[in-house]
């Protein structure tokens, strides 16, 4: 294939910011398109160099073509938007059902980690899922929690395992931005809520023990619940919303509704170094967002 | 412009499967010049198409080793073309009788 042809593939497809399996798809289809343009431009008569030249032309401005293409492949279905949302909706009905906090972690981390091996096994990363890997990490942050307790001996077992967690945590930071640096703000998104809500209730503390006091919960249970709610309505709009902005504000706009809530709701029960945190937790998982306003 | 799109491309791919450059070529054929799409504006048509379940694409190897992705027409897709045939017959039929009226 002529060096012109693909650079313009290239440079059409860098910019594609889609699954990786879909935009191979996407260079495959139109290097098929320019060979069979540019061979039957041969046929009539011009050289290789004019053919290549006049069938990339007729192709368009690569990044026009590429923003189009986002666009139509950035907008999820009706059941990609679902399944995003779906996460968010498990932890807030079984906090609803039950209310046995320590029952409803479990099993959502159990379905989180179950799609979290089918995501990492298949390789597919279809983009519900990055929803579902932000609670997949969960139980290796909570996990460092409970290895920091000094009065326990396993805490030597803290040094190794800390951060083992936070390579790991980096690592699938990491993929998930060569993907799409906005899921990295969809699966960040459910740590803001659940940070808030620990130092809120401050139990983040007891989680060092082991024992939870769920007393402060259960006190909170429906904006708790509400929280979790919100986020899906959130995940369910950024699956949704084609355009990137649209996106970005339809997730980091309710979780500062949350944020400003939760921050009124609890404020004598915490201090303003927790909530300066949150609010530098949440401000991260802006950064990303914040790009492609400034773009 | 949008609808006519899709119907042209659906009319089209509804006689057979067809792949991208082939079908800018048939557009061009049947419509004697008059439409020539260029590809920026037909493949992110057919993306579309396709995510809204219009059509569907396939891959298929030509003896020769070359690839190309065909296109075919989905029920609802035929169901839509439909319409717009309907839609289109109308409209047309509505005009030709206002703009070919002879004076009273």
């Amino acid at each position: 294939m002529h060096r012109k042809l693909v650079d313009y593939v290239s440079a059409l497809c860098g910019g594609l910011r889609i699954d990786s399996r879909a935009r191979q798809a996407v260079a495959r289809e139109f290097r098929a398109h320019l060979e069979d343009h540019s061979r039957d431009l041969r046929w009539r008569g011009l050289s290789e160099e004019e053919a290549c030249d006049a069938a990339v032309e007729s192709f368009g401005n690569p990044q026009l073509i590429a923003e189009d293409l986002l666009r139509i492949h950035s907008k999820g279905t009706w059941r990609d938007a679902f399944l995003t949302s779906l996460p968010h909706l498990v932890v807030a009905m079984l906090l609803t059902v039950s209310f046995r906090y320590g029952a409803a972690c479990g099993v959502a981390c159990v379905l989180a980690t179950a799609v979290g091996i089918y995501h990492t096994v298949s390789r597919k990363a279809p983009s519900w899922s990055f929803s579902w890997m932000g609670y997949c990490l969960l139980p290796f942050i909570f996990a460092a929690f409970l290895l920091l307790d000094a009065t326990k001996w396993w805490t030597i077992l803290g040094v190794a395992y800390i951060p083992c967690a936070v390579l790991l945590v980096v690592y699938v930071i990491k993929l998930t931005a060569s993907r799409d640096i906005l899921y990295v703000s969809l699966m960040l998104a459910p740590w803001v809520v659940i940070l808030v809500w620990c130092m809120a209730t401050q139990c983040i503390g007891d989680l060092q023990t082991g024992h939870v006091n769920s007393y402060e919960l259960r006190a909170h249970g429906r904006e708790l619940v509400g929280s979790f709610v919100t986020l899906a309505i959130a995940s369910f709009m950024f699956a949704r919303i084609p355009r990137r902005w649209g996106k970005a504000l339809a997730l980091i706009v309710p979780l500062g509704v949350v944020l400003a809530y939760v921050t009124l709701r609890c404020w004598e029960g915490t201090s303003l170094w927790g909530w300066l945190a949150s609010a530098l937790a949440l401000a991260l998982i802006s950064a990303p967002t914040l790009r492609e306003f400034l773009e | 412009m949008k609808g006519s799109t899709d119907g042209l491309v659906l009319s089209v791919i509804s006689n057979g499967p067809t792949y991208g450059y082939e079908l800018i070529r048939e557009l061009e054929k049947r419509s004697s010049g008059y439409f020539h799409f260029r590809e920026g504006t037909l493949y992110p048509a057919l993306h579309r198409m396709e995510k809204d379940g219009l059509i569907e694409g396939r891959w298929q190897a030509l003896p020769g080793g070359q690839e190309r992705r065909y296109y075919y027409i989905t029920p609802r897709g035929a169901e839509v073309l439909s319409r717009q045939r309907t839609t289109w017959s109308n409209f047309s039929a509505a005009v030709r009788s206002v703009l070919e009226a002879k004076p009273a």
